[in-house]
């Protein structure tokens, strides 16, 4: 079984990047040679199935990958895992199938394509079956980077730009928020396989870490399953091809926060906070996303809005479920996948052959399609949950768990869930009918025929397909309990009856009289609707979020450069002085509260105790020196003068017994003038003459003198208190004792700098050849102008770069 | 000793910085290679009284007490930094007058735009 799913999962892998180069030239026919892989996989997965016992977790550990993280290939088949990958892979089988008619010659790169979404698929079939969290969250990760690629296939427009920027953003921060919630949990369990994870007892760990962890899991599944608030990436990432909208935004990426909820379920649902977040968030994207989706009149985004809607449902539905499992989940997974799968591949076939995207445009579609108008109205009844379909089916069950809720609520008010799903039951039931009446029955509106051209059985073939699943499993409900039965999860799935039987008809209850209630509600409020023949300019963009995100994302670099702007960044003049100011206040402050630590009455004493006449006169030879710079005109005497405070310097390492020191400062110093020197040399005399105070207001000038006082003053401080302090303990002392015996060398100094310390050595060398490439690039870049260039192979600019080249790179 | 130290890092940091503060980007490079030069006496002065201690190299001086090493790597690391970094700023000196025909820090910050680029 190890291998079968090696080989599920990771062959679509590498024929990712071998589809681009094989398929190159190759056109749509690509499609065939990408084929194959999702139909391996999912032959592979469903006869993993057949293998597996039902109600058992293996876990397959292939192999080991980063021992030191903790991080290793484990495959977990349960119920779980195998039900999303059957999924995964084959909804994959129909879009691939479906994407071949779709992407015509119209399309170009096909390739490319293919190959994104077969990475896409690999990433998810890897997410479904990670037995180690990190492996878990890596693929997690890598589908996500896939669907943005997917959704900016057509990133020549701008909706794809956006689009796709925005499911990255969104998904990559979500899932940054994961990463730290599966960090936490990993540490506080010791280990990052799920074996241990899924077995871990929370209850042992403090109460608020665990919420935090609770909550930064749910940020992951809430981002990825585009729950509120980030509900507004899903409708901006349609504008992609529609099979990608199909597979990814319906049927499997965004089930991943659905996954994951049911995956950490175990960990999780006996925790306080469990009911009220998860539910709390779902049941109100429930209600916001049907309400959404009533309200717009774009069809991909009706659809885009009802699987937010649906998606906030199943979230919410492991938020009420009893911690001893949830009751029929995969049911209703299974049923919103069949039909939202179709329905978005029967919007993709619309645009296709009338190249109309608005449904206020469309209508008559009956008479051209009528294949389609039957696939629409079985989907679209079981949208709404019409008996014969397995909507229908799966409302009853789900309106059964909410009563259930209502009567022993945890967490939060009993009645929400039900109420809000209610609502939202009856919007998404009223739009079901708008869906199908205004497409294909109420009379053709003028500019559908214009660009009308039949699409060909093929691609009809895809829906159709998920269409008879729909009337299958809702005509005979009683296939689900093998079904379900066998994909029985510990810690997730309520113990089953094997004995029960999945039921159309329960008899007049409560559950079908709801029902039944909400479809006559539903049909007030199209007939309602209609009245005002749906005159409105779909939702309220400050209602959807996705400015608001836009604006976010324009408004951090706009900031940056106001707050730069107003800290006046661009005029180091204005604001080294404030920055040094600053210094000096707090520090001087601190120095002034704390007067004692200098002992300023034995400063002199002190002073005459440890005097040392050769210190002294170095001192103040290095002194006048530094005046030097300030007070010579010229450039060159202040070189001169700064040099000789370098010089000088190299005596003062001398007397501090520092002969390292000394060598380096006299061959670092000889080579800082003969930069100066060669550089400077080059500038022209007028800009090197009255150097001494440029243009600088004289109370800018005395201000100057205040700071540079201010700040000589406080680091005089400082150093003295530091050195005040004589029960010090030197570091030293220890590469003194161990530099023979560690480090064979007897200089202590420099094997601190190639042994003890020898990576800072590197980075040294690093920052060396860092300024040395700068320093490059800065001449090579230059252009010099025509007058330049008449001055000659050395004249100003000519350093480094030869009249010649410079012909050359013009 | 330790009041001479802390005074003469005191005036050359003052130093330095009045030269930073200047509107030539001259005399900014001056200041900065001076800085440089303060701080590592700051860290110098940190070895103490240096008087009756030897340098730290065993073979020489072996048995005798020595001066602290962890000073010396430290300043000799930031000696060799310091050097890289002033190079660039020359090197960035130089471009800046080559492309704007400036070094007054003021007088450049007013031109949005390169005369000869």
């Amino acid at each position: 079984m190890a291998l079968a799913l090696i080989i599920a999962v990771f062959l679509p892998l590498i024929a990712a990047f071998l589809i681009p180069l094989a398929g190159a030239g190759m056109g749509r026919r690509v499609q065939l040679l990408a084929m194959p892989f999702p139909l391996i996989s999912f032959g592979l997965i469903l006869w993993c199935a057949f293998q597996h016992e039902s109600g058992t977790q293996a876990f397959l550990e292939v192999a080991t990958w980063v021992p030191s993280l903790g991080l290793d290939l484990v495959f977990l088949v349960d119920g779980l895992s195998l039900f999303f990958g059957m999924v995964v892979s084959g909804v994959g089988v129909l879009i691939f199938w479906y994407a071949g008619a779709y992407l015509d010659d119209h399309y170009e790169e096909h390739n490319r394509f293919y190959a994104y979404l077969l990475l896409f698929m690999a990433a998810m079939l890897g997410t479904a079956f990670g037995g180690n969290l990190l492996l878990l969250f890596i693929f997690w990760e890598l589908t996500g980077i896939s669907s943005f690629l997917l959704i900016g296939f057509l990133h020549g427009t701008k909706e794809g730009q956006t689009g796709s920027r925005m499911a990255l953003l969104t998904t990559v921060f979500t899932g940054l928020v994961l990463l730290a919630g599966v960090a936490l949990l990993g540490m506080q369990v010791g280990s990052w396989h799920m074996r241990d994870i899924l077995a871990a007892d929370l209850s042992l760990v403090d109460g608020g870490l665990a919420a935090a962890i609770l909550i930064l899991f749910a940020v992951g599944a809430f981002g990825k399953s585009a729950q509120v608030p980030f509900h507004f990436w899903l409708p901006n990432a349609m504008s992609a091809p529609t099979p990608v909208s199909a597979y990814l935004h319906s049927a499997t990426m965004v089930k991943l926060g659905v996954f994951l909820t049911a995956r950490v379920f175990g960990v999780f649902s006996e925790m306080d906070l469990w009911a009220p977040l998860m539910a709390g968030v779902g049941f109100t994207t429930l209600l916001v996303g049907s309400i959404f989706a009533f309200f717009s009149h774009k069809l991909k985004a009706i659809l885009a809005y009802t699987t937010v809607a649906m998606l906030g449902l199943f979230i919410g539905f492991y938020g009420i479920a009893e911690s001893s499992g949830a009751r029929y989940d995969f049911m209703h997974i299974l049923n919103h996948t069949a039909y939202k799968g179709c329905l978005f591949m029967v919007v993709g076939i619309i645009d296709h052959a009338t190249h109309i995207k608005d449904i206020r445009h469309l209508g008559g579609l009956w008479r051209r399609m009528p294949l389609l108008g039957f696939i629409s109205v079985v989907a679209a009844a079981s949208m709404a949950g019409i008996p014969l379909t397995s909507g229908f089916v799966s409302k009853e069950y789900i309106l059964t768990e909410l009563y259930r809720f209502m009567e022993n609520p945890t967490g939060l008010p009993g009645w929400l869930p039900l109420v809000f799903s209610i609502i939202a039951f009856t919007f998404m039931a009223a739009l079901s009918i708008r869906f199908v009446w205004h497409i294909f029955f109420r009379p053709e509106p003028e500019g559908v025929a214009e660009h009308f051209h039949h699409p060909g059985l093929m691609i009809h073939l895809p829906p159709l397909v998920l269409v008879v699943l729909t009337l299958v499993l809702g005509i005979f409900p009683v296939l689900y309990g093998p079904l379900l039965l066998a994909l029985e999860t510990p810690g997730l799935t309520a113990a089953m009856d094997p004995a029960y039987v999945f039921k159309l008809w329960h008899g007049v209850n409560t559950e079908l009289i709801t029902s039944l209630s909400v479809l006559a509600s539903a049909i007030v409020l199209y007939f309602g609707a209609n009245a005002v023949n749906w005159r409105w300019e779909g939702i309220p963009r400050w209602l959807l979020l996705d400015l608001a995100f836009n604006k976010g994302v324009y408004a951090l670099p706009t900031g940056a450069k106001n707050l730069s702007r107003f800290l006046r960044a661009e005029a180091p003049l204005d604001y080294i002085p404030i920055i040094a100011a600053t210094i000096v206040f707090s520090l001087g402050g601190f120095f002034i509260l704390h007067a004692e630590v200098f002992a300023f009455d034995q400063m002199i004493p002190f002073f005459l105790e440890s005097f040392y006449k050769q210190h002294l006169f170095i001192a103040l030879l290095i002194t006048f020196a530094s005046f030097g710079i300030i007070f010579a005109r010229r450039w060159t005497s202040q070189v001169i003068f700064l040099s000789t405070v370098g010089f000088l310097i190299t005596v003062y390492f001398v007397i501090y017994q520092a002969p390292d020191l000394a060598l380096t400062q006299i061959l670092i110093e000889a080579a800082t003038l003969i930069l100066i020197l060669l550089l400077l040399d080059r500038f022209p005399k007028s800009i090197m003459r009255g150097e001494r105070s440029l243009r600088i207001s004289r109370i800018r000038q005395s201000m100057n003198t205040v700071v540079a006082i201010g700040v000589g003053s406080v680091v005089f401080l400082f150093t003295y208190a530091v050195l005040l302090r004589k029960e010090m303990d030197y570091i030293g002392q220890y590469f003194l004792e161990n530099t023979v015996e560690l480090a064979k060398g007897t200089n202590a100094v420099n094997t601190v700098l190639v042994d003890f310390r020898g990576f800072d050595t590197l980075l040294e060398i690093a920052v060396l050849l860092i300024a040395i490439l700068g320093s490059i690039g800065l001449l090579m870049r230059y252009r010099r102008s025509s007058e330049e260039m008449e001055e000659g192979e050395f004249g100003a600019g000519g350093f480094g770069i030869h009249a010649n080249d410079n012909e050359t790179t013009k | 000793m330790f009041l001479v130290s802390s005074l003469l890092a005191g005036i050359l940091f003052g130093v330095s910085t009045y030269l930073i503060l200047q509107g030539s980007f001259v005399r900014i490079l001056f200041g900065f290679i001076l800085i440089a030069n303060a701080a590592n006496l700051v860290f110098l002065a940190m070895i103490g009284d240096p008087r009756g201690r030897a340098a730290p190299v065993l073979a020489a001086n072996e048995g005798l007490p020595m001066t602290d090493p962890l000073p010396q790597a430290l300043i000799l690391t930031a000696i060799v930094i310091g050097f890289a970094v002033s190079a660039y700023f020359l090197f960035l000196l130089y471009r800046i007058f080559l492309d704007w025909k400036t070094t007054d820090a003021v007088d450049l910050f007013k031109k949005s735009k390169p005369t000869d680029v």
